[in-house]
């Protein structure tokens, strides 16, 4: 048992488990705060990417990974008003206007990359330093897990809390989910739908934004093309698994890496003879697993995905 | 004093200066210009979607095609062409078959459909493919020839030094595809030279699980598996596979362990883990691609399979870099009798290719 323990390294597992959930969960905060206002954000790959691009190339260029961070959350939220002013303003569908988000983001993201930043010589950026914090971090089993991390998944864990407070406990969150709703009302009832959507749907690409960092600057040093892989997909079925609740969709996220994570280690440590595609797999299947319905019934809001139009 | 002493500095520096102006100018005319040559080989090499400033694999290779040139009795004119996508890959090399060059040198096993493809359309032309070999068709084209590598021989080497540096006695590898040969070699290799010097020794290994576009290319994930194998004790993480396992000398750096780079010499390649790395299992690219450029110069290009070893000098260990005064002289010792042992083939790695 003692040897079992040893090998499943419980505390090792939920620390490396935690920080994959890192970025899964922000882009799921970031799609709440969209869908709750009644805008799909499936850009949220293409945010991230670009926000891991940007990010990358701002800290290379200013050797400065603080200032590549901002950089990442700003270019996220500018790519998201892009997603806003189509799919608000001009009405596009919002599956169409995100789509092309995504898939813009790999070419821009891929073209920049390989002419101005592959083959540079000098040394790249670095990651973001580990902050351990004082005395909490001493906490046997909590300690490692929560206290030994880097900036990104502090604010991960942060904004969780931020985005449950302002989406249940704020007047902006009730006029956020009036607008996702049912918008003719919450219109009538003097909410200006498209200012809060905008607002909204801009914040998600922050948060996605700030999720692309973790791959650039705080995991890497360095930025690969289409280095987000699609997290930002399964983000947003983790935001659905989730209910559209932001501790909800940390859950799901620490399901989904947390699942990647003991694939891992039935193959490293325990040796299980399975075959690899199917240890690949296991996140996918999960995904499949509980969108299909075995968590019960998750509600979208009333009028997402539907361009709202004034009277 | 000071100021003539200055002063001789300064002329000295603009002598030295004016030389490395002329000789640069010499080198960018063509050597081929030297009258003893009766004809000049064109060698072109296209590169696979890594550049040529990969500091790896197309820059190694393209080495080979510069020394070719360097060296005045082989007569040899090169050129590189460098590949965006691997759509380019046909036209790329279709552009040297235009050209009728003599040899056309592709990189990496992505090359080898395309390669092979024009191998038999140009039969005129020599093809070689650098790190690839998987001719379905019999016979092989009379012009094309596939550079090989014995990577569980560098790769047992490495394992042996893991093995004598171990303090924890547990060592593990982050790997690339299980389906990619080299791949699988290399981490067989490791683990048997640990374990011959060190019997002792716990190897711990993970392949990354297929994925398309993360294939070779997730160093994050590399970085989580190295990170688990330190929670079981382990001191040292040889990366095998790309970036994917570039991520794993990245955990090994942040974590204060030790690191063991692939293919090339990874203190160049990647010197964000300069700190940590304590050699590269390495290919001698540079050396195959020369010998297979001057076979056909010489005249006695062979088709099929070239493959180098330590016998010949095709593979081997980087140098220690930062580490080599930190590597006692009786590991480096027993690091180097292996070595001679495995040239000498009195031992084996023990891994079927």
């Amino acid at each position: 048992m003692s040897e079992f323990l040893q090998q499943l390294d419980p505390v090792s597992l939920l620390s490396i488990t935690l920080i994959t959930a890192t970025p899964l969960t922000l882009a799921a905060l970031g799609g709440m705060m969209c869908e709750r206002s009644g805008v799909v954000n499936i850009a949220l790959e293409g945010i991230m990417l670009t926000g891991a691009f940007i990010g990358y190339a701002v800290a290379f260029f200013t050797h400065n990974l603080w200032i590549g961070v901002a950089a990442a959350v700003l270019s996220g939220m500018i790519i998201a008003s892009l997603h806003a002013v189509l799919s608000i303003s001009l009405l596009v569908d919002q599956i169409v206007s995100g789509m092309v988000i995504n898939i813009m983001a790999v070419g821009i993201t891929g073209v920049f990359y390989r002419t101005y930043l592959e083959s540079a010589t000098s040394a790249g950026p670095g990651t973001l330093p580990h902050w351990n914090v004082p005395v909490l971090s001493s906490i046997p089993v909590i300690g490692p897990i929560f206290f030994e991390n880097q900036f990104v998944t502090y604010a991960m864990l942060v904004l969780i809390l931020v985005v449950h407070f302002v989406l249940f406990r704020t007047v902006w969150g009730l006029r956020t989910r009036a607008c996702g709703e049912h918008p003719r009302a919450a219109e009538t009832a003097g909410i200006n739908v498209h200012f809060v959507r905008y607002v909204n749907v801009i914040t998600s690409g922050a948060l996605a934004g700030l999720g692309g960092a973790y791959f650039s600057l705080q995991q890497i040093g360095n930025f690969l093309p289409n280095m987000t892989g699609g997290r930002g997909y399964i983000a947003l079925a983790a935001m659905i698994f989730g209910k559209w609740t932001p501790v909800g969709a940390f859950g799901a996220s620490l399901l989904f890496s947390g699942s990647d994570q003991i694939g891992s280690r039935m193959q490293s440590v325990f040796h299980v003879q399975i075959p690899l595609q199917f240890l690949g797999m296991l996140p996918y299947l999960l995904t499949i697993v509980v969108l299909a319905g075995a968590m019960g019934r998750a509600i979208a809001p009333a009028a997402v995905g539907r361009p709202y139009k004034k009277e | 004093m000071v100021r003539v002493r200055g002063l001789t500095g300064v002329m000295t520096a603009a002598v030295l200066v004016a030389a490395a102006v002329l000789v640069a100018g010499c080198g960018g005319t063509t050597p081929t210009s030297s009258s003893s040559c009766s004809k000049t080989w064109k060698v072109g090499l296209v590169t696979d979607v890594g550049k040529l400033s990969d500091k790896s694999f197309n820059f190694d290779s393209y080495k080979g095609v510069q020394d070719a040139q360097a060296d005045s009795s082989l007569c040899v004119q090169g050129k590189a062409i460098e590949s965006s996508t691997e759509d380019d890959y046909p036209k790329n090399i279709g552009q040297f078959v235009d050209q009728k060059y003599d040899m056309i040198v592709t990189v990496g096993f992505k090359l080898g459909d395309a390669t092979i493809k024009a191998a038999k359309a140009n039969p005129s032309i020599k093809f070689v493919m650098v790190d690839f070999g998987d001719f379905t068709d019999n016979p092989v084209p009379s012009n094309l020839v596939g550079l090989l590598f014995k990577e569980d021989q560098p790769g047992f080497l490495a394992g042996a030094l893991a093995g004598l540096m171990t303090k924890t006695n547990v060592i593990g590898a982050v790997a690339g595809l299980k389906t990619v040969p080299p791949v699988v070699h290399y981490v067989q290799g490791y683990a048997n030279g640990a374990k011959y010097v060190n019997p002792a020794v716990k190897v711990l290994t993970i392949y990354q699980p297929e994925s398309g576009a993360k294939d070779f290319n997730d160093p994050d994930w590399g970085k989580q598996q190295a990170t688990t194998f330190f929670g079981q004790n382990a001191d040292i993480i040889f990366g095998v596979g790309g970036n994917t396992g570039n991520g794993g000398l990245l955990a090994a750096k942040e974590k204060g362990k030790l690191c063991i780079g692939v293919d090339v010499d990874q203190y160049v390649s990647y010197p964000d883990v300069d700190s940590c790395l304590i050699t590269s299992a390495e290919k001698h690219l540079d050396k195959a691609v020369k010998t297979a450029i001057t076979s056909m110069v010489q005249g006695s290009f062979k088709s099929g399979i070239l493959n180098f070893d330590m016998s010949n000098d095709g593979v081997g260990l980087a140098p220690f870099h930062d580490f080599d005064s930190k590597i006692s002289s009786d590991v480096k010792a027993k690091v180097a009798d292996v070595q001679a042992k495995l040239k000498a083939g009195t031992i084996t790695t023990g891994v079927s290719s």
